[in-house]
């Protein structure tokens, strides 16, 4: 084979998907409950990987950018990608009243591959969908939209879904204990 | 989020695919009731 024949194949330096935690706003619309970003408008459609774009500047910068130098989605240089992080981390974000006409917040596990950025306290990665949701007793800030009806409604993006009997205050400690007593078990301590 | 400065860029690979099917799950069709014994003629 001569080398212009040759076919580069990027070999992917991890087999498997990287798992990790993050907060989610719960819009209704009349095809049911979807999940959002809580700092950015992004939707999380359901049965279908969130891919990640560049959301960082205004159009037109992103667009002269785009222009003179387009970067990969993540970029180390940029702030671009789909967030996650440990629970202590996101559990924070579950204490503010969600916003951009949300219903509810949840919480959950979330699967990321492609191109991840690991930072201090997290991940950016170019690729994501929920692995596991969990919905705290309060977090529905709508009387119309009940804890049941979450739980159910969130059923769309064939995950498990978990009604959590915590506050949402509490919900990421709730969880934090309960995995640790499960890898304690695991270990057989 | 704050997640702090990068640390360093990786590629991964799903081994098997992380987004379910579009398809819903049939749900298995209930047992048709089997019709009741007529009581013997006495």
């Amino acid at each position: 084979m001569i080398a212009s024949d040759a076919v580069l194949v990027e070999a992917p330096d991890f087999a498997g998907v990287i798992e990790a935690w993050r907060v989610w706003r719960v819009v209704a619309g009349k095809d049911g409950y979807t999940l959002g970003s809580v700092i950015k408008p992004t939707l999380w459609p359901p049965r279908e990987p969130l891919v990640a774009e560049c959301l960082c500047s205004s159009p037109v910068v992103t667009w002269f950018r785009r222009k003179r130098s387009p970067h990969e989605i993540p970029d180390e240089r940029c702030e671009c990608g789909i967030y996650a992080a440990s629970l202590p981390t996101v559990g924070q974000y579950l204490r503010d009243p969600p916003a951009n006409l949300a219903v509810a917040r949840v919480l959950g596990q979330v699967s990321l591959w492609g191109r991840v950025v690991e930072c201090e306290r997290g991940y950016r990665a170019s690729h994501a969908y929920p692995l596991r949701l969990f919905v705290p007793v309060d977090s529905s800030v709508h009387r119309r939209h009940r804890w049941r009806a979450l739980v159910h409604g969130l059923d769309a993006y064939g995950v498990p879904v978990e009604a959590l009997p915590a506050r949402c205050a509490e919900a990421a400690r709730v969880l934090e204990r309960e995995q640790l007593a499960s890898s304690r078990h695991a270990d057989g301590l | 989020m704050e997640i702090g400065k990068p640390k360093r860029t990786y590629r991964v690979e799903p081994l098997r695919e992380p987004v379910p099917s579009k398809q819903r799950p049939k749900e298995r069709p209930r047992p048709a009731r089997k019709a009741p014994t007529p009581a013997p003629a006495k």
